[in-house]
């Protein structure tokens, strides 16, 4: 069934290990956030695997203030606390000056071949018209940030 | 069993006709402070029943207290462009001139409750920097990136 769950992309956990991906600030690879448009023919969650899916399916976002690939999100060093590590993005991507639809997103590591990090559903459709678009990262710490190993 | 692997959801913000206004960052900003106040919920206590029903009247005093702030750092991205100080989006930012006045926006916001004496310890004093400043980040951010799609650059 089309459409977008919230999950962490398995075949990310697997990359990790394999160290396809590095968060680390400035000198680590570049990550991105795409928009899913609204009514999305594809389904995005835990078993979704590149931005191609996305773009397979034909279901980014498109629309005045968005470009396709997404914004570029900034690495954070990933860190720990505790038996944890995390990292985040900071700041927070937004999109300005903007007109479009969307229901959902995905992370993507745009230096590692298109892999995919994670999926995010918003809740239902959130319709921005001539403004501004923000999505806001939880708090970086060791219990709410945006990726974290426990 | 937990994945080890964690995640959490993340937070949208959607504001037609323009950057979002100060007020909704210092509501994020200040709901984000209050968080920082680790009240035991089980305890019947009377100093734990006057923080948890302190607490929520803090997060609204803070918003208060913290939107001049951000206005203003709002305002002077915004100005920085218009003069050509800054000219492209992702010039770095910086917050730090902010903080003295985060600080004491949350120190006043907490005045006569007994949070006031632990938002003046410079750990905590750090933890708000922090979590305020990602969002003043944030909002200058934006600001700029409107002025400069203004200027069409």
């Amino acid at each position: 069934m089309a459409g977008t769950t919230t999950a962490m992309c398995t075949s990310f956990k697997s990359e990790v290990m394999q160290a396809l991906h590095n968060f680390t600030a400035s000198t680590g690879n570049t990550f991105k956030i795409a928009l899913i448009k609204v009514s999305p023919t594809g389904t995005y969650g835990a078993a979704s695997t590149n931005y191609s899916n996305i773009t397979g399916n034909s279901d980014e976002v498109s629309g005045t203030g968005y470009t396709a690939g997404g914004a570029t999100l900034t690495n954070v060093t990933p860190t720990t606390s505790g038996t944890t590590a995390y990292t985040t993005f900071s700041p927070n991507p937004s999109w300005t000056s903007a007109t479009f639809s969307t229901t959902a997103c995905m992370i993507y590591n745009s230096s590692s071949s298109n892999r995919s990090v994670s999926t995010y559903d918003f809740g239902g459709t959130q319709t921005v018209t001539g403004g501004t678009f923000t999505v806001v990262m939880p708090t970086a710490d060791a219990s709410n940030a945006v990726i974290r190993i426990a | 069993m937990k994945s080890p692997l964690c995640m959490d959801d993340i937070v949208l913000m959607v504001t037609n006709g323009g950057p979002h206004p100060a007020d909704r960052w210092a509501s994020l900003a200040a709901g984000q402070v209050a968080n920082l106040i680790s009240i035991d919920e089980n305890s019947n206590s009377p100093a734990a029943a006057n923080g948890r029903k302190a607490k929520p009247q803090f997060a609204i005093n803070c918003a208060n207290a913290l939107e001049a702030v951000f206005n203003t750092a709002m305002a002077d991205a915004t100005a920085q462009v218009n003069n050509g100080t800054v000219t492209v989006r992702h010039a770095p930012i910086d917050v730090s001139t902010y903080l003295n006045s985060v600080e004491s926006a949350v120190i006043s916001s907490a005045g006569g409750t007994q949070f006031a004496g632990q938002f003046s310890n410079p750990t905590a004093r750090a933890a708000v920097d922090k979590v305020v400043g990602q969002y003043l980040a944030d909002a200058i951010n934006i600001s700029r990136s409107w002025a400069l799609d203004a200027k069409g650059l």
